[in-house]
């Protein structure tokens, strides 16, 4: 072993780093960096355990010493930083000492002056106080106080951002939470600090902080591959106690896999009505009911992209496919300020990004379904893609049919593809695209299809770590068609589109750890067809109709302040004001004042050309939450919010039908208004394991639609004879106690909520139930929901879901009159009887193949049983006249236990 | 059970996932009885239009009834009932049978709007006043012989009227055969015990031709209103395969009638309430709100659409062998025994049972010219057609 050295000094761009001649033979480097300490008068902080232990042989002639240390640092995954006066920094994993240029602190509170305390640079040099090495952060400044600092958490094997992590300077009120993209901005006091940063699933990281000044950093986080026994805080749930917003859930990916479905398939949806407050009619149906809503008042968004019908195969399915989904917002109580256009809720799902340092994939296979999912880098650390599809291969199943049934069919497919690109630490991009097809017929002469398309892009740019805005554009559509072809005379064809086109732009900007303020844009053009009807073959004596294309422009411009009043005082206050303009070219029925809306009535219709402003609608939306900290763990909160809504779907079908049709507000056809009060309590228990919150609430509803009697909806040219709007009133209370951690996990729910709506204007064509109000067709008082995974071994977990809900109301006949040569049904008022309620309970077990993180291939089975107790839950009861008798049934739809397989693999 | 298809199609079709190896259905449909106690609603049911056709007008009363009450219908007999017209002119219905109240035709003018009006014990109810539409003629009936049965179809030309709405009824009669006509009888004494059987050489035996009639059970409407052309092209009703009613010959009077959008929004929703629901997505029943007031109480709720048409009617026959024919037993079956002919064998083997043919005979010298040895013994259901619901009168109308 030999060694030379030299050392002397040479002038740098900006700074001078001494030159350093050494060869260095089968050293370890702390002896390297020993040597080095010893010859250029640079002090080394590194954590000896943290360092490569094998040898180095290396020699150096005349190099500056940064160019030594990136030699010596170079694919060893250690960073070297160059700090202040003669500091040398060695860390594992990733790089820390940025600053931000000066311009950023023009707002800035003054910084005071300030001396760093000399023991608090004289720190051990070998110091393993944490599991992490001390990170110094920003160039040192003069003064005390506070200052910014900012960065992302990733995860560390494919730099994926990770959302809703929460990060909290230990021994002090600080902490904020990561944005969707994983920023973050935190305002810290100079000086140490230790900051600790959790997420669901992620390895907790706790990083020592030395704050010298302003400045960015990165958190990588490690997937939590073993469970750790000790207690783990997770970031959304003390997100629960800390927001200012009420009635929130977020779940991710992993959660909504545990939950057992029918057909093993993990499926967004059906996770989301286990929570208090989201329901459905029934099983066959995917749309939520929140916080008594109606199917089409919630705003589903995947990356963005509307959704206008989120189910597959009657509903069975939802439409989303578990692989590319990192997680689901369901915003019910208090929605955000950006947000707007429906009344009851907002379901945010996001996807993953794509690996960004290898490909990597996935793929199931169940029964019904199969699916794959190919992910990787388009350029290695900067972007990366997921390709994703899922296919039905139903059709075996329908042949093993009698011989008549034999020509059902149903399938479905639907590809996502997401596209994210990286151009440098302030701006990055998002691309998504989404497309689904079903096709099915119920009998022989009648076929079905639809389709969502999908297209999505969003940029966003850092302007400085305090602001930041986000510009998207898209286009959504989703389109039905229905065939019949077997009375030749009446073949036709019924189509039927809904489109719209967006620009949505959002600034996010934190004034001080006392504000955060959020502004924007949003603008949608509407446009749908309700109906365009052909004849299908030459012998087709169908006549064409073709109903008017309709559109409108919705504009909406928002603000919203988070003001921390008091450390545990804060007020989330936004407004949204909302510019509807019905479009031309379309043609409107004029009816005089105060009548009726009858066909009879109708004066007159008037022609409008393309782009005259038919009609416009206006209004303010607020949306305020109000949040208490009554303890560390205990807060309490009250909000308000009101919204309009100015799209409706109109379907008198108890089901949300894929065949159901679209339509805008025009001058007959007001938008609809909602408002809501909440409040809500927050407890959270046992190190914040525990989350336990009941919320309240009360809601009116204006001009909501229901049907007349006898509605006819498709291809009515004066629909607005056929609609109702009603008044409502929901109310309720929500109680969820959750353990997300542990051994055994899961969540309780039990909810109460009324819907009741109320058509008592004699002036709108028809009063229903003597203008008393009539629960609506998703009133479902009482439901309780568990959810409860216990795992066994780190292999081998199960899990059990049950619930139990009132059943929905029904019109029931309450008696019988012959008419016309057979006996009649005479139905009771509206919604007046309930069908039998509701319980189903499910199990599943998950099992892991090895755990071998190495491995080219990771394996699991899901296999399990729907409906394990077999109970014939109702769908719907209906009596039906047959042969001049009548007859009352009641349907179930899965009326067995119905078992399941699903294998997984990822590579 | 359940007899309609369209029913087993969804359930299967819909529900047809099935989760082992085997396709296994999982949904179901269940007979259901409801827990709550129905209230007696007796509300006034009016049933019929007002004619100004070539046949009579014939209007039915009676109340609703709870859903398993017995007997089914409940008439309202003595009321008054009349037809006004807006001329000033006012005709009194005559009650032919309880609730059933009847006017010849010809005596209302085809330009006149008119309306009903009811007195029950002093209560009174008004239709609306509507003037009357103009049917057209049936051009033709067909029939398409399909796997399942025979489809009957509707065709009539609109074209000269701008009628959009039509109501179909019919009347089906047919005639149909003892499945074993019976060639022998049996003989008693003077005290009546039977003492064997002989040949039956009566001409115009009962219960071997007989013919039987219904009426349509089901609502039937159509509209032309989204066809380029006003041609009606509809199918009536259907003959399932088996059915006695193509034993021999069919025939059937169908009734055509032009009506008002209301009244087919009236029938079409009544026939989605009683006739068409239980699918996944099959829309919700919905009250109906027929053209008759209460006139004392406004509130009280009326169940009818009375409407303002003509009828217009034609008749088909439809022969077996038209249509490939089937053989028709009874539902029981026809069982056959083989008896001796002598009276301790016809008290064994022959209880219940009715002598239909001879098995084996011997020939004999006149006078006596055939000895019955052994005969067939059947079910008199099976030797009887009266005993399958009809009569053995012969229809006016027959061929």
């Amino acid at each position: 072993m030999s060694l030379l050295i030299a050392c002397s000094w040479v002038a740098g761009q900006n700074q001078q780093y001494p030159i350093v001649s050494a060869q260095f033979r089968n050293q370890k480097l702390w002896d390297v960096f020993n040597t080095l300490e010893g010859k250029t008068g640079y002090r080394f902080f590194y954590d000896i355990s943290k360092l490569d232990t094998s040898d180095i042989s290396i020699s150096f002639q005349a190099q500056p010493l940064n160019h030594v240390l990136q030699t010596l640092t170079n694919g060893k995954n250690i960073y070297f930083s160059l700090v202040g006066r003669k500091n040398v920094f060695i860390t594992q994993g990733q790089v820390l000492l940025e600053q931000l240029p000066d311009w950023f602190y023009s707002n800035n509170p003054p910084v005071k002056t300030i001396a760093i305390e000399p023991a608090q640079n004289n720190v051990a040099r070998e110091f393993k106080t944490t599991t992490q090495p001390l990170l110094l952060i920003g160039k040192k400044e003069e003064g005390t106080g506070s200052v910014i600092i900012s960065g992302y958490v990733r995860e560390i094997k494919n730099g994926e951002p990770i959302a809703g992590a929460s990060l909290q300077i230990e021994n002090t009120g600080i902490g904020t939470v990561t944005d969707r993209y994983g920023f973050f901005t935190l305002l810290v006091p100079k000086g140490k600090n230790i900051l600790s940063v959790q997420s669901i699933g992620m390895e907790d990281e706790r990083l020592d902080l030395l704050v010298q000044g302003a400045g960015n950093m990165q958190v990588n986080m490690q997937t939590r591959i073993m469970s750790l026994k000790n207690v783990v805080i997770s970031a959304q749930k003390m997100n629960n106690i800390r927001t200012a917003q009420l009635g929130v859930q977020k779940l991710d990916i992993k959660t909504i896999k545990q939950v057992p479905v029918v057909f093993g398939e993990a499926d967004i949806m059906r996770v989301l009505l286990t929570t208090p407050g989201v329901k459905t009619v029934g099983e066959a149906s995917t749309g939520l009911n929140v916080r008594g809503g109606a199917a089409d008042q919630n705003l589903i968004l995947f990356n963005e992209a509307n959704v206008y019908n989120p189910s597959h195969f009657f509903g069975m399915f939802s439409a989303f496919n578990p692989e590319v989904i990192k997680d689901v917002e369901l915003f019910k109580g208090s929605i955000p300020a950006r947000y707007g256009g429906r009344l009851s809720s907002v379901v945010n799902i996001n996807s993953r990004e794509g690996n960004k340092k290898k490909f990597a994939g996935s793929a199931g296979i169940g029964l019904l379904t199969s699916r794959l999912q190919i992910e990787g880098p388009i350029v290695k650390d900067k972007s990366s893609f997921i390709l994703a599809g899922r296919t039905t291969y139903t059709d075996w199943l329908l042949k093993q049919l009698p011989a008549e049934y034999k020509n059902s069919k149903a399938s479905f497919y639907d590809v996502n593809a997401v596209v994210n690109h990286e151009f440098n630490e302030k701006s990055s991009i998002n691309f998504t695209a989404y497309m689904s097809r079903d096709r099915f017929n119920l009998n022989t002469d009648t076929f079905f299809h639809y389709k969502n398309q999908n297209i999505a892009l969003k940029w966003k740019y850092n302007f400085n770590p305090r602001f930041n805005t986000g510009f998207s554009v898209g286009y959504d559509r989703y389109e039905y068609n229905i065939t019949s072809d077997k009375n030749p005379i009446n073949a036709y064809e019924l189509r039927f589109d809904i489109a719209q086109a967006y620009l949505r732009n959002h600034y996010s900007y934190m004034i001080n750890n006392k504000h955060t303020l959020d502004f924007g844009l949003n603008a949608t053009y509407h446009k749908l067809h309700s109906g365009n009807y052909y004849p299908l073959g030459s012998q087709s004596l169908v006549e064409p109709v073709a109903m008017p294309a309709e559109q409108a422009a919705e504009t909406a411009l928002y603000i919203s302040d988070i003001y921390k009043i008091t450390q545990n005082l804060t007020i989330d206050g936004g407004f949204r004001y909302v510019l509807y303009s019905y479009l031309g070219p379309g043609t409107v029925n004029q009816y005089p004042a105060g009548v009726p809306l009858r066909e009879d009535n109708i004066t007159g219709t008037v022609l409008y050309t393309a782009n005259k402003i038919i009609n416009t609608y206006q209004g303010p939306e607020i949306r305020v939450g109000l949040r208490q900290m009554l303890s560390n763990t205990f807060s309490v909160k009250a909000g308000y919010n009101s919204l309009r809504q100015y799209i409706h779907m109109l379907s008198n079908t108890a089901a949300m039908a894929p065949t159901d049709i679209w339509k805008l507000s025009d001058p007959n056809i007001k938008p609809q208004f909602g408002d809501q009060f909440s409040l809500g309590l927050y407890k959270n228990l046992k190190s914040n394991t525990i989350e336990i919150s009941l919320e309240g609430y009360y809601k009116r509803i204006k001009d909501y639609l229901d049907f007349k009697s006898g509605a006819v909806l498709v291809l009515n040219t004066h629909i607005e004879t056929d609609v109702l709007p009603t008044k409502g009133k929901a109310y309720g209370v929500e109680f969820l106690i959750k353990k997300s951690t542990g051994k055994l996990n899961g969540w309780l729910s039990y909810t109460y909520s009324r819907i009741l709506l109320k058509a008592d204007d004699p002036s709108a064509g028809e009063i229903i139930n003597k203008g008393n109000w009539y629960p609506a067709n998703y009133d479902k008082p009482h439901d309780v929901t568990l959810i409860g995974n216990y795992r066994i071994s780190h292999r081998f977990s199960i899990s059990l879901n049950s619930t139990y809900s009132t059943g929905r109301p029904i019109t029931l006949p309450i008696g019988r009159f012959y008419y016309d040569g057979g006996m009649r049904t005479l139905y009771d008022d509206r919604n007046a009887h309930r069908i039998p309620d509701y319980f189903r309970t499910d199990f599943s077990m998950n099992i892991d193949g090895n755990h071998k993180i190495n491995q080219k291939f990771h394996n699991s089975w899901t296999i399990g049983v729907y409906n394990l107790t077999g109970r014939r839950n109702p769908y719907s009861v209906y009596y039906v006249s047959q042969n001049g008798v009548i007859n009352g049934y009641k349907l179930s739809i899965f009326g067995s236990a119905i078992p399941f397989i699903n294998f997984n693999i990822r590579f | 059970m359940i007899s309609d298809k369209k029913y087993l199609y969804y359930r299967r079709a819909v529900l047809f996932i099935g989760m082992t190896s085997l396709a296994v259905f999982t949904s179901c449909r269940e007979r259901y009885y409801s827990a709550f106690e129905e209230q007696d609603t007796g509300y006034l049911v009016v049933n019929g239009f007002i004619n100004t056709g070539q046949t009579p007008t014939v209007i039915e009363l009676s109340r609703s009834i709870k859903l398993n009450d017995d007997p089914a219908q409940k008439p309202v007999a003595g009321a008054t009932v009349q037809i006004e017209s807006d001329a000033g002119d006012r005709i009194t219905l005559q009650e032919v049978e309880a609730g059933m109240y009847k006017l010849e035709n010809g005596l209302l003018k085809q330009e006149n709007k008119h309306r009903l009006y009811i007195n029950i014990q002093g209560k009174e109810y008004v239709s609306v006043y509507l003037s009357a539409h103009k049917t057209p003629a049936i051009d033709s009936i067909s029939w398409e012989k399909g796997r399942d049965g025979v489809q009957l179809y509707v065709q009539a030309d609109a074209e000269a009227g701008d009628e959009q709405y039509f109501q179909w009824k019919y009347n089906e009669t047919w005639e149909y055969r003892a499945a074993i006509p019976p060639t022998i009888k049996y003989i008693y004494n003077s005290t009546g015990k039977i003492t064997g059987v002989a040949f039956d050489d009566a001409v115009d035996k009962p219960g071997v031709t007989c013919w039987q009639n219904d009426r349509s059970r089901n609502i039937l409407v159509g509209s032309t209103e989204k066809l380029s052309r006003n041609i009606v092209y509809q199918p009536v009703c259907f003959i399932p395969y088996g059915s006695q009613k193509l034993n021999a010959v069919y025939s059937i009077l169908l009734k055509q009638y032009s009506i008002s959008k209301a009244a087919y929004n009236f029938l079409l929703q009544m026939k989605k309430n009683t006739e068409q629901l239980g699918s996944v997505f099959d829309p919700q029943p919905a009250q109906l709100l027929g053209n008759i007031t209460c006139l004392s109480n406004p509130d009280e709720k009326v169940i009818g659409y009375v409407d303002v048409t003509q009828e217009k009617n034609k008749r088909f026959f439809l022969n077996n062998f038209d249509v490939g024919g089937w053989p028709y037993t009874p539902p029981s079956g026809c069982q056959t025994v083989i008896v001796r002919n002598n009276p301790d064998s016809i008290a064994n083997m022959a209880a219940g049972l009715v002598p239909a043919i001879p098995q084996d005979v011997i020939l004999l010298p006149p006078p006596v010219y055939v000895e019955i040895v052994t005969f067939v013994a059947t079910q008199p259901s099976c030797v009887d057609c009266r005993l399958n619901g009809g009569t053995d009168v012969k229809p006016s109308f027959w061929p």
